[in-house]
């Protein structure tokens, strides 16, 4: 599904600050399934992971998505693929403050031009799945941690993705937070969705609903 | 030819002599308004920009162009209907070229030009007019002018050398 | 030099132009020489960041290209008082050896500038640079013409001087002098000329017409689009002048760009400048359609290039017609000049 062949990542190359964050990764990841990339803070983990989501580019490499080569595609048809294949979840929830909540959730759409009334039917129906369609009109600041969490996952569904990336998610959430996170990433595996996770949280690592761990160090995979 | 004069005009005969009068001094006037959109029939260029060398010719029907300068005047005199289609220059009623000194109208018949002088107008070297010798001797030695002509004297040749000059 | 506020903006164009355009030139060998989708190696994913930014800076240099044109043309009018004998541009560009093979070079160059343009855009229409070897070797070819403009272009300024005695416009484009193109474009007959315009017109409207609903034909159109254009360029000298100007031996086709006139030489050659490169650009494009990244959107570009056209020179056409018609001007069939 998301194959990486010989995938280089270097920052500042030529200069003596040359720090080369990935080496030479070769990775395939399955379809449907939950892969977790896991590692010590500096691994690469999260550059592995833009990379993966369209959000930057390799050194040197190619990426395939679903057979089609992503790392050559001009700016805008890459950006049409990142937008309408993968739903992004971050360390922190990002949710941009003095919008409401429903507008925030509504927000990676727009681009796509769809009926504003339809979208809106589709953002109460994500917030009403993870429990918070009563905060849709509120602002994001009033928000507590787990809400915004919810609701950062519900915009990143609303261009109904088939790929979810998540950056440490569980990284700013209790234990009991952390396991309902963890349930809702098994109803996307139910639903036909792949899931890639970068996490140095046993509690997401060693979930049984987890396919497969990568381990990475220094910027390679470990076998 | 004797004209026999009817007795049933005669009551009219003075008015007759003014109107006349009126109309014929009205075309003596060499003050017509130049206005913006007239051009130099010989080069197309607009005269308003140049009101120092400004010549006019007018026609016997009442038609009249200006010029940017006594050269262009003397080209279309020369050859009027390649630049006036249907009109001749025996059609030609009066002339009049500005005087480089005072800057106003003067009749082109009587008036002395000179040529060969280092003053250029907007179309190259030109034929300086002025109104009396003394003017036009003046100019002569103050800038170099190679001699002083009438206006019968002026040829197709001499406006060519003037062209050719560098 | 003279150091008037036009000739600068024309010098430092120019300038910035060929020095982007040679920056570009050295990226764009490396392309031709090592790009391959293909492979993933280092060399080939800095080439394609690269492209991005330099296909940009090229679009805004061709762009500063097409308005540099105008530019040189305003400028020779802007600096007509400066010169003895000269009424408009005409005058100016004829101070010196240069101004009229510049003003050659510029219109030479507008349409290869306007060509890549077009290349350039339905490149960006594809997912896999499919046109991109195609559109270095085109800027390897226009570079050396836009060094060559630049380097023309400052001998014009540098060696003009305020001293010099230049021809009017009416003599230049008067059917008196023996040599030079201007009389033998202004000697040209007026009206067979007219009726020979309006029917290259017509032939060119008409397969443009057909290109657009058939899709057929595309090579045609373009090649009659640039016979189009010579001919509107002719007939501009040899009769529409005479219509603009209501006097019947004055050719110039500098002088319509006056304020007098309205400005009316601006719109008269935008309109058929940029007929002839939308024209042109449909048969450069048209070899490509079958490219598998453009299938779906190069045959739309194509027809609507031809379609910006057709409209254009009609829209010359008519504009040209009502200068004829509203014109006290009534040129008699015996009247040669």
């Amino acid at each position: 599904m998301i194959e990486l062949l010989n995938v280089k990542k270097v920052f500042n190359a030529g200069n003596p600050s040359e720090f080369s964050a990935l080496n030479s990764v070769n990775l395939h990841i399955g379809e449907n399934k939950v892969t977790v990339l896991k590692g010590p803070s500096g691994s690469g983990k999260t550059t592995l992971l833009s990379i993966i989501g369209c959000m930057s580019r390799p050194s040197a490499g190619r990426v395939r998505l679903q057979g089609r080569e992503i790392t050559s595609l001009p700016e805008r048809f890459l950006t049409d693929i990142r937008r309408k294949t993968f739903g992004f979840i971050f360390q922190q929830p990002n949710l941009i403050k003095g919008i409401s909540v429903l507008d925030n959730v509504m927000l990676p759409a727009y681009p796509l031009g769809e009926k504003r009334s339809h979208l809106k039917n589709k953002a109460m129906k994500g917030l009403a799945e993870l429990n918070i369609s009563n905060k849709a009109a509120s602002k994001v600041e009033w928000l507590s941690g787990g809400e915004a969490q919810r609701a950062s996952i519900v915009r990143a569904l609303i261009n109904d993705p088939h790929i979810i990336i998540a950056d440490e998610p569980t990284a700013h959430l209790d234990t009991k937070l952390s396991y309902r996170f963890m349930e809702i990433i098994e109803k996307f595996k139910a639903e036909g969705k792949t899931v890639i996770i970068t996490s140095h949280d046993p509690l997401v690592y060693e979930s049984s609903m987890v396919d497969r761990v990568v381990n990475l160090r220094d910027g390679q995979i470990e076998v | 030819m004797r004209t026999k004069i009817s007795p049933k005009i005669m009551p009219w005969m003075p008015l007759l002599i003014l109107l006349i009068s009126m109309s014929t001094s009205y075309a003596d006037e060499p003050e017509i308004t130049i206005k913006k959109t007239d051009r130099c029939p010989v080069c197309g260029m607009f005269v308003y920009k140049y009101p120092k060398w400004v010549a006019q010719i007018i026609f016997k029907d009442g038609s009249y162009y200006f010029y940017d300068g006594a050269k262009d005047m003397f080209k279309h005199i020369f050859d009027t209907a390649k630049y006036t289609p249907g009109q001749a220059a025996a059609n030609i009623k009066d002339i009049y070229v500005t005087d480089y000194y005072e800057v106003e109208l003067v009749d082109a018949k009587s008036a002395f030009f000179v040529i060969g002088s280092d003053v250029l107008g907007p179309m190259g070297h030109e034929l300086l007019p002025f109104k009396d010798q003394e003017s036009a001797q003046e100019f002569l030695e103050d800038h170099k002018g190679k001699s002083i002509i009438r206006f019968k004297d002026v040829t197709p040749a001499i406006i060519e050398s003037l062209d050719h000059r560098t | 030099m003279i150091l008037h506020p036009t000739v600068i903006a024309n010098m430092l164009a120019a300038y910035i132009s060929s020095g982007m355009v040679l920056y570009a030139v050295f990226y764009g060998v490396q392309i031709l020489r090592y790009w391959d989708i293909e492979n993933g190696h280092e060399l080939q994913l800095v080439l394609e960041r690269k492209t991005y930014l330099i296909s940009t800076l090229l679009a805004y240099v061709f762009g500063l290209q097409l308005l540099s044109l105008f530019l040189y043309i305003f400028t020779a009018d802007s600096l007509t008082p400066l010169f003895v004998g000269a009424m408009c541009a005409a005058g100016t560009l004829n101070v010196d050896a240069f101004g009229y093979p510049t003003l050659v070079l510029k219109i030479f160059n507008f349409i290869l500038a306007g060509i890549w343009l077009v290349l350039n855009y339905a490149d960006n229409q594809g997912y896999d640079y499919p046109l991109i070897k195609k559109k270095y070797l085109l800027l390897a070819f226009v570079a050396p013409f836009i060094i060559l403009e630049t380097i023309l272009e400052s001998a014009y300024f540098l060696s003009m001087e305020a001293d010099v005695i230049t021809s009017c416009c009416g003599s230049l484009f008067s059917s008196e002098r023996k040599t030079g193109i201007g009389s033998e474009l202004a000697s040209m007959p007026a009206l067979p000329m007219m009726w020979f315009f309006y029917g290259a017109m017509f032939c060119t409207l008409a397969s443009g017409i057909f290109f657009y609903i058939r899709g057929l034909g595309g090579y045609l159109y373009a090649a009659l689009s640039l016979l189009m254009f010579i001919i509107s360029l002719v007939s501009i000298v040899s009769f529409i002048s005479l219509y603009i100007y209501e006097l019947p031996t004055h050719h110039c086709p500098f002088c319509i760009i006056m304020e007098e006139y309205h400005y009316l030489g601006y719109l008269l050659y935008i309109l058929l400048f940029g007929a002839v490169v939308s024209g042109i650009g449909v048969g450069a494009l048209s070899p490509y359609r079958q490219v598998e990244s453009l299938q779906s959107v190069l045959s739309g570009f194509i027809r609507k290039l031809a379609l910006a056209s057709v409209i254009l020179y009609a829209a010359f056409t008519a504009l040209v017609t009502y200068e004829i018609i509203f014109s006290s001007l009534v040129i008699a069939y015996e009247v040669v000049y």
